[in-house]
């Protein structure tokens, strides 16, 4: 019954519910919604009959427009961006509120193999009964196809380029052929892929011409101003803070924003003023990040302290989020407390409590 | 009958309208917006020679520099409607407030309002925008508007705009008293052409000013009591049409009826079908100049996107916005750098408007198109670099032409470094912009050609120059212009200066230049005699004045009169005249010589003494030794070194008696003083080569050198018979005469 992380479509069922009862907007075939009202489940906003949809993705309307656009042209959409900027999260919700599903999944790895992206055999049953449908094991792929439903690929790039290539045929003819059987499934309407890749790991599997072609991209930045990134650290937390049942107070904005300040002066190298340049560390500091330090404060504030989110329950976290390189980034990391959080009147406590924690 | 047509200026659809609309009306007269001295210009506007984009330029003709401009793309209702009056033989003329009032600056300052509306209602068209979901109003009313190609009738289109115009204005509380004259200007305007008794009046003007011009009679009486009040002016304006860019267009370029995407809004104008189609397939081509590949299935795939995407958005037409996002999505991948590579290309474009020969423009800009058309000098809006090769006539003769550009400060053309060596080539960027027209109409009261304004210009400078440093950069200057007509007033110049001046400091600096033009002067087949005596002249003054003008001077300004004499000396040098050379080393002697000076300028010339052997070896060794010894005090010593050692320390590899001196000297030194005197040795140490240092200190490893220079070349069996081989060859290589 308690499961850790609900799927978005059960998370936000009434949410969904209510975009249905309102939608007014043509329905492509086979989609739950209408393409205006996935971009108001993503985005969030005021319903006619002030029913309020809360926000899933904090950044640019613009952004999730191409990609409801793109999924209703029938080409695939590869959302593509930093680790931790929220590309699984915005496939997750608009598969669900696109196809009622967001649990058509295949996870890309090293290991993926063509089998788990086209279809794989029941060997017994092959081996009792010879080549024929019922031995066939389906995919989420093929499952999407035969019922019209996103497809969603974690991480593209880290699946072997010859299994990728695969993808080709699917995405271009919309059909996947057996040849054990000389016969084909055919996708229907409303079928179509979303697959994410990484910046980070660019050079891993790279796509070939042939694949990329087949996708609109769209990149999703990092949150571009501090206030934007702090929102969707406390928003992110909130919901987490509801579904780990963590009886730790929420902390303050203030709190956020210090984490969230740490955060983007390292990874852009520079202090927020513009005036002290610092060294970047090896790790990505993304927002996702920021969103499980706060959690691991809140967490060790619950259960070993006096459940009030403070420095020392912070400073944990984030000297694990930060050094990832234990020589590198030990020095950008000191260098970073001395130079500027040490200077800074009001971070006294955020200082002591990250010297303290010797690396 | 007057009609009212309130347009965007530069609006595509309401070109289209007011085109039309003129077709529709057949009026017998129209008024544009815009200040009346603009009026004769007007008439060239239908001359095929008159491309645009194009601007009417129009200036104080006492003061250049108080200017406004009214540009014109060929999408500008503005140009459509004096296109139809060309066409059909009917007058058109401006009808706002006459520039006499606005170019005058003191008196702009009482017209400009103190008093505004509250926030709210500054902008209320932005209201609108938001109201219809737009974050701009330029986004809002380019869909409702301006989208090219609309269903809607000509009286439809307008009916729209005049319609929230109306309420637009209804919800203003205050308008800005600039705003009302300029209205009470318009509206006499309009009363004086039914006057003269016009039967058909179209009027083309913003659409915000519209509603104001509807009941002329109503406001007569207040009108004219308002301009009344105006102060008088005596301002004389002057009209030119002058070429225009399209990056002037441009909102970023600071013009405040600018729009965003000139190249876009032309394309909307040129085109009336097909626009997605063709404009993605001008961005393919875009892409692909710069060898980015783009197939017609990226095309296909990103117009589908955009359609979609504007079905998304409710618009029921593809606009620049979501054409913009579907190239991003689909040929970009979705990586805005690879967009920026051609975003200004696509969205700007570079492009120039021509005027025909026969438009009356000032004599100096005449002397500027001339000119360029003689030298066969490109004329483009964006940066062209040209190479000069200085041997050939044409070359010379266009080097001359820019060189006077340069010297008026003009920004057409900028010299750059060339890249080969050698003193016959040069590299010049050519960017034409309006600031071009700007900066010759600027300086039009200097002279009636370009060599004129030089001269007039060099003239001034010269009266106003303080410095002899000023005066021979001037001087410098003049020969690659060739402007020898000043020449002899500034060498004048430069002999009353130098009398006056007592700056020596000013005087080693402006050897330099002076003694370039004397060196390279004939690259340009100058006679330099009378520089040549005038020059040393100078020299003689500096060497005179040179050993009083380091007494009392502090570490900075010794460091800098240092290396001044240093570059003054290998000047000097070049002159190739023993008397002078002689006078200046003696110079540096006294110096060398005496105790009292800072011990930089000591030490500093120390070396240039020690470097060019002015001195017996034993009395520059004791010298030295002097400065070394161990009662001077220890700061003064390491003044000295900096001084002596600045940014070459090889002296101290070869030299040992200084070595061991050097030596001594450190080893001598107490804890407390050595601690103290680290910084500045470490300062003077560290702006030598790395492996200057490395051979340094492996020398200091070996402590005490027990041998002297002789001894060394001793060591080595250095073998004269063999060495004097070489000195011919030598000799010959370097174009020396050896007895």
């Amino acid at each position: 019954m308690s499961v850790i992380n609900q799927h978005a479509e059960h998370l936000f069922a009434n949410e969904l519910e209510e975009l249905k009862k309102q939608d007014s907007g043509n329905l492509p075939p086979n989609w739950n919604l209408s393409p205006q009202s996935v971009v108001t489940y993503l985005i969030g906003g005021k319903l006619a009959n002030g029913f309020q949809i809360s926000p899933k993705y904090i950044g640019d309307r613009r952004l999730i427009e191409i990609a409801v656009a793109t999924l209703t042209t029938e080409r695939a959409l590869l959302l593509y961006g930093l680790p931790g900027t929220a590309k699984s999260w915005v496939s997750e919700h608009l598969s669900a509120a696109i196809s009622g599903t967001s649990t058509l999944l295949i996870q890309g790895t090293a290991g993926t193999s063509e089998e788990s992206v086209r279809y794989g055999w029941n060997y017994a049953k092959l081996l009792a009964e010879g080549p024929s449908e019922s031995a066939i094991v389906s995919t989420p792929i093929m499952h999407g196809m035969k019922n019209g439903k996103i497809v969603r690929i974690e991480e593209l790039t880290r699946i072997a380029a010859d299994v990728q290539d695969t993808l080709i045929t699917i995405l271009s003819e919309k059909t996947l052929p057996i040849p054990e059987l000389n016969m084909e499934v055919q996708a229907i309407k409303g079928f179509n892929i979303i697959a994410t890749a990484n910046n980070r790991d660019k050079g891993v599997n790279e796509l070939s011409a042939a694949l990329k072609r087949r996708f609109n991209t769209v990149i999703l930045p990092l949150p571009s101003s501090a206030a934007e990134e702090a929102s969707i650290v406390q928003q992110r937390v909130a919901s987490l803070s509801k579904n780990l049942e963590l009886p730790a107070e929420l902390p303050a904005l203030i709190e956020i924003e210090r984490i969230v300040k740490i955060f983007r002066e390292l990874r852009n190298g520079v202090t927020e003023d513009g005036k002290t340049k610092i060294k970047s560390p090896s790790s990505s500091m993304s927002t996702a990040e920021a969103i499980a330090v706060v959690n691991s404060g809140m967490a060790l504030a619950a259960h070993f302290g006096n459940g009030k989110v403070n420095a020392t329950d912070i400073a944990a976290g984030l000297v694990g989020a930060v050094v990832k390189d234990p020589v590198q980034d030990k020095v950008v990391w000191k260098e970073y407390l001395d130079t500027v959080v040490k200077t800074r009147e009001d971070w006294k406590d955020i200082y002591r409590a990250c010297k303290e924690i010797s690396l | 009958m007057v009609t009212i047509l309130g347009i965007r200026h530069h609006g595509v659809g309401s070109a289209q309208q007011v085109k039309a609309m003129l077709e529709q009306l057949q009026p017998d007269c129209i008024l544009i917006e815009g200040a009346p001295e603009i009026t004769p210009l007007l008439s060239f506007i239908g001359n095929e020679n008159l491309v645009p984009p194009v601007a009417i330029m129009l200036h104080d003709v006492a003061m250049p520099q108080r200017y406004t401009f009214y540009p014109f793309v060929a999408y500008s209702p503005e140009w459509v409607a004096a296109n139809y009056a060309y066409k059909h033989q009917i007058p058109i003329s401006g009808m706002d407030m006459p520039a006499i009032y606005f170019l005058d600056e003191e008196k702009e300052s009482e017209t400009t309002p103190v008093e505004q509306g509250p926030k709210f209602f500054e902008d209320p068209l932005l209201q609108f925008a938001k109201i219809s979901g737009y974050d701009s109003i330029d986004d809002w009313w380019d869909y409702y508007f301006e989208n090219g190609n609309t269903a809607q009738t000509p009286q439809q289109h307008f009916d729209a705009v005049h319609l929230s115009m109306d309420i637009v204005r209804k919800e203003t509380i205050e308008e800005r008293k600039e705003t009302l004259i300029r209205e009470a200007f318009m509206r006499q305007q309009i009363s004086a052409a039914i006057n003269k008794m016009h039967q058909n009046i179209v009027v083309v003007c913003g659409a915000y000013h519209r509603p104001a011009l509807l009941e002329i009679d109503k406001y007569a009486k207040v009108d004219a009591k308002l301009l009344k009040q105006l102060p008088k002016s005596k301002v004389k304006i002057r009209a030119s049409w002058i070429p225009w860019t399209n990056d002037r267009m441009a909102k970023f370029s600071g013009y405040g009826a600018g729009i965003s995407a000139p190249a876009w809004y032309h394309h909307l104008w040129k085109n009336k079908k097909e626009i997605t189609t063709t404009w993605l397939v001008r961005t393919a081509n875009k892409f692909r100049k710069k060898n980015i590949d783009i197939s017609s299935a990226h095309i296909i795939e990103a117009q589908r996107l955009s359609y979609t995407l504007a079905a998304l958005r409710g618009k029921h037409c593809v606009g620049l916005q979501e054409l913009n996002d579907a190239t991003l999505s689909v040929m970009c991948l979705g990586d805005a750098a690879i967009f920026n590579l051609i975003k200004y290309d696509l969205l700007v474009e570079n492009k120039i408007g021509k005027l025909p020969d026969d438009i009356p423009k000032l004599p100096i800009q005449e002397d500027f198109e001339l000119s360029i058309k003689k030298l066969r000098l490109p004329i483009a809006d964006y940066e062209k670099l040209i190479e000069l090769d200085l041997r050939k006539e044409q070359d010379l003769r266009k080097s001359e032409f820019l060189h006077r550009l340069a010297l008026l400060n003009n920004p057409f053309a900028t010299l750059m470094l060339s890249k080969s060596k050698g003193t016959f080539k040069e590299s010049w960027n050519l960017c034409y912009s309006p600031s071009v027209e700007i900066a010759l109409i600027d300086q039009s009261y200097l002279g009636n050609t370009i060599e004129n304004a030089c001269t007039q210009f060099i003239k001034t400078e010269v009266k106003e120059a303080s410095s002899i440093l000023h005066l021979a950069t001037i001087l410098h200057q003049l020969i690659p212009a060739s402007l020898f007509d000043v020449f002899n007033d500034v060498l004048k110049a430069v002999e009353d200066q130098a009398t006056l001046s007592n700056d020596i400091i000013d005087l080693l600096k402006a050897l330099d230049p002076m003694i370039a033009i004397i060196r390279y002067g004939n690259v340009r087949k100058t006679d330099t005699a009378a520089l040549g005596s005038i020059v040393a002249n100078l020299v003689v003054k500096a060497t005179i004045g040179l050993p009083n003008a380091c007494y009392g001077l502090d570490e900075d300004k010794s460091m800098e009169i240092g290396s001044l004499i240093h570059t003054a000396f290998q000047k000097i040098k070049l002159l190739e005249d023993d008397y002078l050379s002689e006078a200046f080393q003696n110079a540096c002697l006294i110096i060398f010589q005496k105790a009292n000076y800072h011990p930089i300028i000591n030490g500093s010339v120390g070396r240039l003494v020690v470097d060019n052997d002015m001195q017996e070896i034993s009395k520059i060794q004791a010298a030295i030794s002097f400065h070394l010894s161990a009662n001077q005090l220890p700061e003064d010593v390491a003044y000295w070194l900096q001084g002596f050692l600045y940014k070459s320390g090889s002296i101290l590899l070869y030299d040992e008696k200084l070595w061991n001196l050097l030596y001594d000297w450190v080893a001598q030194l107490a804890t407390a003083d050595f601690d103290i005197l680290l910084p500045f040795l470490r300062r003077t140490f560290s702006t030598f080569e790395y492996a200057e240092r490395r051979s340094i200190g492996q020398k200091a490893k070996h402590g005490l050198s027990a041998i002297t220079a002789g001894e060394m070349l001793q060591e080595y069996e250095f073998d004269e018979v063999n060495a004097l081989k070489i000195i011919p060859t030598i000799t010959k290589l370097m174009g020396l005469k050896i007895n």
